[in-house]
């Protein structure tokens, strides 16, 4: 069952970034690029966005064989829409890769190096839970700064994702 | 090995959970009470703790197939020492429905009602993902929030847990 227990939180992690992606997209550039203060661990929609992006793109790229030394980030998005292309042609390259994988792939330990270069060994399931994990810690930061914006967005709990009716 | 990933993503839960609890636990009942405004999901910190409890003990009640009762939440605690008194019992009781998990179980449908009166029903492997996942959200406004009281706290995120905790880690 490992395989749709990996695969069913990338099914989550795909609906909860679309569905947070679109409610920043819905208040406008503007407010998306808005500064919400030092407290954050970026301080806007866009950034934050931005960061998800570059770290599912590090990571992607590391299952790949690469290591990347460039982190990408809210600098190299000129808007939501620019950021909205890329995040797409990301989430379809994603999932290629997570429905490729069979029970073998996740049990192999895949060396990778980070940014500044340190060398790390995971088996690849631990690699592919980290980044679900950390999206939904900075979907959370985004669902608060949404509240700040225009009130509650919808939730985005894992257990909604699987009642959704299966198509 | 599903077993495995799900008794890992636990202890990864109580690690997180532990590192910030305590870091919180450490600033004292008065700044833990403080309200931080509306736009948090509970506006203290032990209410988000007292949250966090609630959710974990009521869908340990669903797993177990026992009546799960009402959540709790920030009311049910006098104090934050109350609350960690009752969570450390509750993290010893979700330790051992963990640890005494099979394969098998993972797949077995969970029927329950949720806050809102509505039946479901999921399969326990998903909803023991749910439960961390759920944690992560919270844990992400626990750590926004002592930024804002004391400064930005350790990174709880699972490649750090796996990278210096759980070096030894692997597929048994």
């Amino acid at each position: 069952m490992e395989l749709e227990l990996i695969q069913g939180i990338w099914g989550y992690h795909w609906w909860g970034n679309r569905k947070l992606f679109d409610e920043a997209a819905a208040l406008g550039e503007a407010a998306a690029k808005k500064d919400l203060g030092g407290h954050w661990s970026f301080p806007t929609l866009k950034g934050m966005l931005a960061h998800i992006y570059g770290a599912d793109r590090l990571w992607l790229a590391r299952w790949k064989g690469e290591s990347p030394t460039k982190l990408y980030g809210d600098a190299d998005f000129a808007s939501l829409a620019d950021l909205r292309t890329g995040w797409n042609a990301l989430e379809a390259e994603q999932r290629a890769f997570v429905s490729s994988l069979g029970t073998e792939a996740l049990k192999r330990t895949l060396d990778y190096k980070s940014t500044d270069g340190r060398p790390f060994a995971q088996p690849l399931w631990q690699q592919l839970q980290h980044v679900v994990n950390h999206g939904t810690h900075h979907r959370s930061e985004i669902a608060a700064m949404v509240t700040l914006t225009k009130g509650s967005p919808a939730p985005t709990d894992m257990v909604l994702f699987y009642r959704q009716p299966k198509s | 090995m599903s077993v495995d990933l799900i008794r890992e993503l636990y202890a990864y839960h109580r690690w997180a959970n532990g590192r910030l609890f305590g870091l919180a636990a450490g600033l004292g009942d008065t700044l833990m009470t403080r309200d931080m405004g509306k736009h948090w999901s509970f506006p203290t910190l032990k209410g988000m703790f007292a949250h966090l409890y609630g959710a974990d003990s009521i869908w340990l009640s669903r797993w177990k197939g026992s009546a799960a009762g009402r959540m709790q939440g920030d009311a049910d605690f006098s104090t934050v020492g109350d609350l960690r008194a009752k969570w450390d019992l509750l993290e010893a009781e979700q330790r051992a429905f963990v640890d005494g998990l099979a394969e098998r179980d993972l797949t077995r449908l969970v029927t329950f009602i949720n806050n809102q009166g509505v039946e479901s029903a999921v399969a326990l492997g998903p909803l023991l993902q749910h439960v961390v996942n759920h944690a992560t959200h919270h844990r992400s406004e626990v750590a926004t929030m002592l930024t804002m009281v004391s400064g930005s706290p350790p990174d709880t995120g699972i490649a750090t847990y796996r990278t210096t905790v759980a070096k030894a880690s692997r597929w048994p």
